[in-house]
């Protein structure tokens, strides 16, 4: 009679930057079923929202995750504004927009450098890292922050970008791109990432579909479906199409991250040649919201929904936010069926698991 | 865009026969939430097709907290269930991966019921350490046996 034997995973592990547990079957090296479970960091920060004014909620908002901070403030405070009917300013839009990007690409950089850690390649994780830096000086100059933006409000936004500034980080967001082409050809071309990722963690497009994956785990299998397809933001006024790969293995999901890098480049750029003029926000003296509304964003790591309902009062009744990391748990246990012990942690980091964000 | 979203009220018959119609309309598993109101809990759960979102939400009433599984239409719903179960302390009789009550390991147990206020504790008090179940958990409380 065969036996199997459980194999704890997490929740503190080396390839884990926030606790995750996995209970991982194991018939010899592998893995017969995966069982996950989370909430060892939980905050209740959607509780908040129910007691706290629904202006200084955008700032908490921003607060459920250090990497995805802004795109969190940004579908918050577009929740509020559609219940409050206003209309944000299109520079304060596209303003956001280039944020969002910055935002992306310095996410996907920061997952490279923890993939290339995980299978062993030390030098590729201090490159990738090194270059996401970058990215994160220019967030300190437009916004004045480096993790936590601060610059997304109701109404619009709190700073300004002059043109000059916006034409100097342009200047530099393509010097920054051909740096990162050098390392991109690593990933792509290194045959120590194949060898740890092709092949592996295979999730079919019906499987990725029919299990609510998202993001570039529901790309990298061969779904068309990127929510910045809906148009929010300046999305519905730039030329971009979703990055999609069909092989559904951890390489393909990690050839989706690099070539949306590339594309948040270029849209980094079209949102500097298209930035228009005029006011940064709009007054919101003396409204307030009511209604309800489900607001969908495309976060670096998939698609994240904002459900929000208000009375009319100065707090929101309910302020629910569904992670892209929490759809993918799924997806997960499907694809860790049936592969090897060794493999499992570099299977869960191409999900590019968000547990700051699940924790909410 | 997406903000002209449909809400549609269901009775809790209806809950799973939508489930299996919009799955054989081709459309996916979004999200699952629960709302605590003061005699009802609301469950709202989200379908996609296209980009178009549909909304659905059933009210459960608090004296009988149950809502049947999806699991065995949407896989994906257990851990949707399985969150509701322990946020909002629902029963989902026909879970389909049921960790009764342990998904989320969260210390204070269903916190999102809508009955629960939770204090500062001091570090390292005795209380800081007890898992909490209570409804108020009291600044200087003893620690139980």
């Amino acid at each position: 009679m065969a036996s199997t034997t459980i194999v704890p995973f997490g929740p503190q592990h080396p390839v884990l930057p926030e606790p995750i547990h996995l209970d991982l079957e194991l018939d010899d090296e592998r893995v017969v079923q995966a069982l996950p479970s989370i909430g060892y960091v939980h905050r209740g920060l959607e509780l908040l929202a129910e007691r706290h004014d629904y202006l200084e909620m955008s700032q908490v908002a921003e607060r459920i995750c250090g990497i995805c901070s802004f795109i969190h403030g940004q579908g918050y405070c577009q929740g509020v504004e559609h219940l409050m009917g206003l209309e944000v300013p299109p520079r304060a839009v596209y303003l956001r927009t280039i944020w969002a990007e910055i935002s992306r690409i310095q996410s996907h950089l920061l997952w490279l450098g923890l993939s290339a850690d995980a299978f062993g390649f030390e030098s590729l994780f201090q490159h990738s890292w090194r270059i996401r830096e970058m990215l994160v000086d220019i967030i300190e100059e437009t916004t004045g922050g480096r993790v936590i933006f601060g610059v997304c409000k109701v109404g619009g936004i709190r700073k300004d970008v002059d043109d000059e500034t916006l034409q100097r980080v342009g200047r530099r967001i393509r010097e920054i791109e051909a740096a990162y082409e050098e390392v991109a050809r690593v990933f792509r071309e290194d045959p120590t990432v194949q060898k740890r990722t092709a092949g592996v963690g295979v999730l079919g497009a019906e499987d990725a579909y029919a299990l609510g994956a998202v993001g570039p785990v529901l790309r990298g299998s061969g779904v068309v479906r990127d929510t910045r397809q809906l148009g929010y933001a300046a999305y519905g006024e730039l030329d971009w199409e979703p990055v999609v790969e069909t092989a559904g293995d951890c390489y393909a999901r990690c050839e989706v991250r690099l070539r949306e890098i590339s594309q948040s480049f270029d849209l980094i750029a079209q949102c500097i040649d298209r930035m228009p003029e005029g006011k940064i926000d709009v007054s919101v003296k003396g409204k307030r919201p009511q209604g309800e509304t489900m607001i969908r964003l495309e976060q670096p790591r998939g698609e994240v929904c904002y459900y929000l309902m208000a009375k009319g009062r100065k707090n929101l009744e309910r302020f629910r936010v569904r992670t892209p990391t929490f759809a993918n748990i799924a997806p997960l246990v499907q694809m860790l069926k049936g592969c090897e012990l060794a493999d499992v942690p570099v299977i869960v980091l191409t999900i590019d698991p968000c547990v700051s964000c699940n924790e909410r | 865009m997406n903000l002209e979203e449909s809400f549609n009220d269901l009775e809790l018959a209806q809950w799973v026969a939508t489930a299996e119609r919009q799955r054989a309309d081709g459309f996916r598993l979004v999200q699952m939430t629960g709302t605590a109101r003061d005699d009802h809990f609301e469950i709202m759960i989200s379908y996609d097709k296209e980009y178009r979102c549909e909304n659905f939400r059933v009210r459960i009433p608090r004296d009988r907290p149950e809502l049947p599984s999806l699991s065995g239409v949407f896989p994906a719903a257990f851990t949707y269930e399985n969150e509701l179960k322990d946020l909002f302390g629902l029963a989902v009789p026909g879970l389909a991966v049921d960790y009764g009550g342990g998904f989320l390991r969260t210390k204070t147990k269903i916190p999102f019921s809508g009955s629960v206020t939770v204090k500062k504790e001091k570090p390292g008090s005795a209380s800081s350490r007890k898992t909490a179940d209570s409804k108020v958990v009291p600044f200087n409380a003893k620690r139980e046996e």
